[in-house]
């Protein structure tokens, strides 16, 4: 069963603590989310005292954009995590000097992005980093892929490409405004053309931005969408859960 | 021999031939498209649309005589900033001498993703939606940032290939037939409309389009049977059945990006003889040459219907015919199985 839980940023935005406990007893996967720089140094310096107990998979979102720290004073924090976190989710646009980032090894992993940046979107624009990385993992962000070719025919691509690095999964909607919202029934059928790409030993983090209320049914439907559950759990997940 | 890794070069070299013309035409394309990106890069388009450009910048076809057949391709929400966009590409293009589009209305403004992808067929396909829908997969280069550009090609494969799958055979490449159809309507359309415009202006300029119906547009036509026949899993291999789809979809989204003129040698190199090139490029590269002689060009565009006399039309007409006879040649005596694909599907 693949391990699947919510990044704490869609959860719960810049409050890790609430985005953890709001997903303790539904998931067993977790990301911890410091997507903008002012949240990194409070979660880092809480990581130590944080119950993870529950999660079997804990990877770390690197912020996604720099406006105070330089790069090097970046990769110097990441590189104090430790245990649990396994993997740490990068957006390659951050990356100027490949050599710092080195050191990393296999503990980062590299994201493709959405269509505002014309980097890092398709195989060919990701290529350059893998090659100049070779240790770097990948996480699929299956929303980015679909909002760049919702045929998936780029996302196939991608897989072909770097499935052998594959780390993460990421899974959401992602709109024409690039915010990522509840996965929709036209858009996880469409994310079903993939499931045997997507091996379940590989975690999925949910980053749809959804209400608590809705923590269940955007579990089922992302399980769904990666081909775990059949296709009746998009129509009518709550019959699945209350069979 | 990988297409991506081909170049006309090799066939040229292989048939004892130069084809200058064509080395000139595609070099000149690629200066050209190089500084409209740099112009259009000025304006900043936003994320939701692409600058593209179709015509002979998008076939690597460049002569003295070439218009900017452009649009502004818009993949998603309504913004009335879009009308901005086209006039400020507009302008940029006037403002460096780029000869405008025809008037036909085809080009020359912006067009949407969703018609192009919904309205396949049925009464709300007009003659500028199928012209615009095939030579944006057949004959488009984007001037922007290609993805929006890419996605909507896409798109409109997805229609062609996953909307309508075979009803009884397993998962394969295979030759998709909804676009080979819509290709060979449009080859069709573009004849019926070569007559309607020589009804319409009386005439005028009916050499030099019929020279082009025979040449370039005829090009056009066999690159969007090749797209479609290279897809058959003879050409293209064989596919994981649980992604046969997608495989095919790329597959012909790699084939469709691919210039007319390259996709027809690397076809030629692999499965047709020299004398089949020397036919077909020999001919083309004489009628590139024609295109890029202003004297000559006018010359067919003020000839009087009827002349048949006219040594330069009649030294065209020659040409047209060598390059029917070599694709003839090509299609139904080169490769027994693009002979049997092209009988099977092309004719009936």
């Amino acid at each position: 069963m693949r391990h699947v839980g919510f990044s704490t940023g869609a959860l719960a935005k810049g409050d890790f603590r609430r985005g953890i406990d709001l997903q303790r007893s539904h998931c067993d996967a977790l990301e911890l989310s410091a997507l903008r720089e002012g949240e990194l140094d409070a979660l880092i310096e809480a990581l130590p005292k944080l119950d993870l107990a529950g999660f079997a998979y804990v990877s770390f979102h690197a912020p996604s954009r720099l406006e105070k720290l330089s790069e090097r004073e970046l990769v110097e924090r990441l590189q104090r995590l430790g245990e649990p976190v396994s993997a740490i989710i990068v957006h390659p646009d951050v990356i100027h000097d490949f050599s710092l980032w080195r050191p990393l090894g296999r503990r980062l992993v590299l994201e493709n992005m959405d269509q505002r940046k014309p980097i890092a979107r398709t195989a060919r624009e990701l290529r350059p980093y893998f090659d100049a990385l070779p240790e770097a993992r990948f996480c699929f962000d299956i929303g980015h892929a679909r909002q760049v070719d919702p045929t998936l025919g780029a996302a196939l691509v991608m897989l072909r490409a770097f499935g052998d690095r594959l780390a993460e999964i990421h899974i959401s909607e992602v709109n024409a405004a690039s915010s990522h919202v509840a996965i929709s029934r036209t858009t996880s059928q469409s994310y079903r053309r993939l499931a045997s790409l997507l091996p379940d030993s590989v975690p999925a983090i949910i980053e749809s931005v959804i209400a608590p209320a809705a923590i269940a049914d955007e579990l089922t439907i992302a399980r769904a969408s990666l081909g775990d559950l059949p296709t009746e759990a998009v129509l009518r997940p709550q019959l699945l859960r209350n069979p | 021999m990988n297409l991506a890794e081909f170049s006309i070069e090799q066939l040229a070299d292989r048939a004892g031939q130069t084809w200058p013309a064509i080395m000139e035409a595609k070099s000149d394309a690629e200066q050209h498209a190089d500084k409209l990106r740099a112009i259009v890069a000025e304006l900043k388009p936003s994320p939701d649309v692409a600058v593209v450009a179709f015509g002979s910048l998008a076939r690597e076809e460049w002569t003295s005589g070439s218009d900017v057949d452009w649009t502004l391709l818009i993949d998603g929400p309504a913004d009335m900033r879009h009308f901005d966009m086209a006039r400020a590409v507009e302008e940029a293009l006037q403002e460096n001498k780029y000869r405008e589009p025809g008037p036909t209305g085809t080009f020359g403004d912006w067009s949407g993703s969703h018609e192009l992808v919904h309205h396949i067929g049925g009464g709300e396909d007009t003659n500028q939606n199928i012209t615009r829908r095939v030579l944006l997969l057949l004959e488009s280069v984007s001037l922007s940032d290609e993805l929006p550009h890419h996605r909507v090609i896409k798109a409109i494969l997805e229609r062609y290939i996953l909307g309508d799958p075979p009803a009884t055979s397993p998962p394969r490449l295979h030759t998709p037939l909804f676009l080979l159809n819509d290709i060979v309507r449009y080859w069709r359309t573009i004849a019926v409309d070569y007559a309607a415009k020589k009804w319409q202006r009386s005439n005028a300029g009916w050499a030099l389009r019929n020279a082009k119906l025979r040449m370039s547009r005829k090009l056009l036509f066999a690159k969007g049977l090749l797209t479609c026949f290279l897809c058959d899993e003879e050409f293209a291999g064989e596919a994981n059945p649980e992604t046969a789809d997608l495989d095919l979809l790329n597959h012909c989204f790699d084939l469709s990006r691919c210039p007319a003129i390259h996709l027809l040698a690397w076809t030629v190199f692999n499965f047709a003889s020299d004398e089949v090139a020397r036919k077909l490029f020999g001919s083309y590269d004489q009628f590139l040459a024609t295109l890029n002689d202003n004297e000559k060009r006018d010359h067919l565009k003020k000839l009087e219907f009827g002349a048949q006399d006219d040594a330069l039309f009649n030294e065209q007409r020659q040409l047209n015919r060598d390059f029917r006879d070599g694709l003839d040649a090509l299609f139904f005596e080169s490769h027994e199985r693009l002979t049997h694909l092209t009988r099977r599907y092309g004719v009936f």
